[in-house]
């Protein structure tokens, strides 16, 4: 149990480091990417949190190979350190504002690091934790490494609200979002230390005294057909569709609620964490079950789901959220001001409104009109801000639908650590489980949020100003669908019996 | 099940190239409209170069299963 403890919490930090950003993107896009169009600078950091991911599957080659030839413990402790280096650098960077296009261009590189360092990170916790598990408990004990992402998100999300909470809007948005990134050097040296207790790996010690190391673990691994078929055969029949079930249950869920729903900022976060905290304990049954049926039914199972049921509920969701709904007219209220900036003579009118709805919810629309002074230049456009408050029987509502969603990711995540490392052999292990695994996740998964925005974009029409809001769920669920065929045709009903093969 | 595993190789060649296609014609429509904007060009332009190689892994995934090579792998 030390083991998993030690392990895990390093990959939990990690995960925390790699997700603040993904959930501080709006705060980052305002510092660091110019534009006077907020659509525009989301999209730029969207973008450079899907660099994030892309490059992960590099971070995965790269440090694979080392965990293949130096070992587990050695690797997953540099991951580590550069994961935490990077996170803490980003909390330091000054805005555009102060040091121009170096900032963007700056955050960029320190996030294409992050995605280094996750690349290389989580095979090696995997399989340093499977290494370690009695061969008939793989799933269960491998089960503890797969809540990490989902508890790194819900540390990023306490975290963010604490921070949120005790800062205020107007502080948090100025330099309060920084926090989260610099508080997270005192976890990453909580966590170094304790690796640095840690012993190598006893499947990967016993071959390295018997002189059975890879010396090229990239070759065997990728230019051998036998293990190259295996690679293809775990990315394409397993684990692109558990990263796009993954994504969509947490991440687009997420942004889902905030940019199309415009649910409240915190209240969505506090939803997600709900659901987090009760989905949490999956994994691990998951991941025990698992070592008595086979992996395959179960992260299949998991992925037919989420295709059957994504457009039920997320329909579902926008019906709670709608503020279409009937009004109580004595219930809303209109307030509105009006500044006027001495030195440019610019004034700015702030309408508020408010309005309650039978259905329990409160719709707050914030229109901010600026008049120039000088009356020859082109008046800028008003800027329109709504939030949704939900009713208390609605935010319940709410989150019982992330948590389906949460469920079934721990449906097809909670087997996939044990299923991968029990598809190759201990001596290219690191390297041919991580490459699949972080182009699952990382790019197949982690660009759902940046193409299901694009998709609802492209169905925008001027007749349709909100385009079909839920045309991004087709991508999760093309993939999915491709994948269940896939996996349920050629993948094994079980991979545990590989545990007593030569070299495994 | 081999027999299936076989012909739906080649399923997953055509729908490799088929995806290929979809998305370089795609992105091809939307970029030589008049005035496009930044964001569809930064789709378009990380996009591309990262699912192509994915589906040339697709279409190898179908080639293998055609030649049998997952034919023995357990029920």
């Amino acid at each position: 149990m030390s083991v998993i403890l030690a392990s895990s919490v390093g990959t939990l930090i990690e995960w925390y480091d790699f997700y603040i950003y993904g959930t501080l993107a709006p705060y980052i896009a305002k510092q660091f990417f110019p534009a006077d169009n907020v659509t525009a600078s989301y999209l730029a950091a969207l973008g450079s949190f899907a660099a994030g991911f892309i490059v992960r599957p590099f971070g995965a080659l790269f440090f694979g190979r080392l965990g293949d030839l130096i070992g587990r413990k050695y690797t997953f402790l540099v991951t580590l350190v550069l994961m935490g280096l990077s996170t803490f650098a980003i909390g330091l960077i000054p805005g555009y504002a102060q040091i121009g296009m170096l900032a963007p261009f700056l955050i960029l590189l320190l996030r294409l690091m992050q995605g280094l360092a996750l690349g290389g990170e989580y095979g090696g916790a995997a399989t340093y934790v499977a290494e370690h598990a009695p061969a008939n408990q793989r799933g269960y004990y491998t089960g503890f490494i797969q809540t990490t992402a989902t508890v790194g998100l819900l540390l990023s999300i306490v975290v963010i609200i604490s921070t949120k909470t005790y800062l205020g809007d107007e502080a948090f948005s100025e330099w309060g979002w920084r926090i989260p990134f610099i508080i997270s050097a005192i976890m990453i040296a909580i966590s170094v230390y304790i690796r640095l207790k840690m012993a190598e790996s006893p499947m990967f010690s016993k071959i390295k005294e018997s002189g059975k190391l890879s010396t090229n673990p990239l070759k065997e691994s990728f230019s051998k057909r036998e293990n190259l078929k295996m690679v293809l055969l775990a990315l394409f029949g397993a684990v692109a569709g558990q990263g796009v079930i993954w994504y969509t249950g947490q991440f687009y869920a997420m942004s889902f609620m905030d940019t199309v729903c415009k649910i409240e900022f915190n209240t969505v976060r506090w939803i997600l964490a709900a659901a987090i905290i009760v989905g949490t304990p999956f994994f691990l049954i998951f991941g025990a079950l698992s070592d008595r049926i086979g992996r395959k039914w179960i992260m299949m199972a998991g992925m037919l789901l989420g295709i059957l049921t994504y457009r039920p509920i997320y329909s579902k969701m926008l019906d709670i959220s709608d503020t279409k709904k009937t009004e109580i007219a004595d219930k809303g209220s209109k307030g509105t001001t009006f500044k006027v900036d001495a030195a440019t003579g610019d004034s700015t009118i702030v309408t508020t409104t408010v309005k309650a709805y039978e259905n329990g919810n409160t719709y707050k629309e914030v229109v901010t009109k600026k008049v120039l002074a000088d009356k020859s230049k082109e008046q800028p456009k008003p800027e329109t801000k709504g939030t949704v408050w939900l009713s208390s029987s609605n935010w319940w509502l709410m989150a019982f639908l992330v948590f389906l969603q949460i469920l079934y990711v721990t449906m097809v995540y909670g087997p996939i650590a044990a299923f991968l490392v029990e598809l190759f052999p201990t001596r290219i292990r690191y390297t041919s489980m991580s490459l699949p695994y972080h182009i699952g996740n990382g790019i197949f998964g982690g660009l759902v949020p940046y193409i299901a925005t694009f998709l609802v974009a492209s169905t925008v029409t001027a007749t349709n100003p909100t385009g079909d809001r839920l045309a991004g769920l087709f991508y999760p669920m093309v993939i999915a669908g491709v994948c269940l065929i896939i996996g349920t045709l050629f993948l094994p009903a079980r991979t545990d019996h590989t545990n007593d093969k030569e070299g495994y | 099940m081999n027999t299936i595993k076989k012909y739906s190789g080649v399923l997953w060649i055509i729908l490799a190239f088929a995806a290929i296609w979809f998305l370089f014609s795609r992105a091809g429509a939307e970029l030589s409209a008049a005035n496009v904007k930044p964001d569809k060009k930064i789709f378009w332009y990380s996009i591309l170069p990262v699912y192509t190689p994915l589906m040339l892994g697709l279409a190898l995934f179908g080639y293998y299963a055609l030649k049998g090579e997952y034919d023995n792998l357990g029920e």
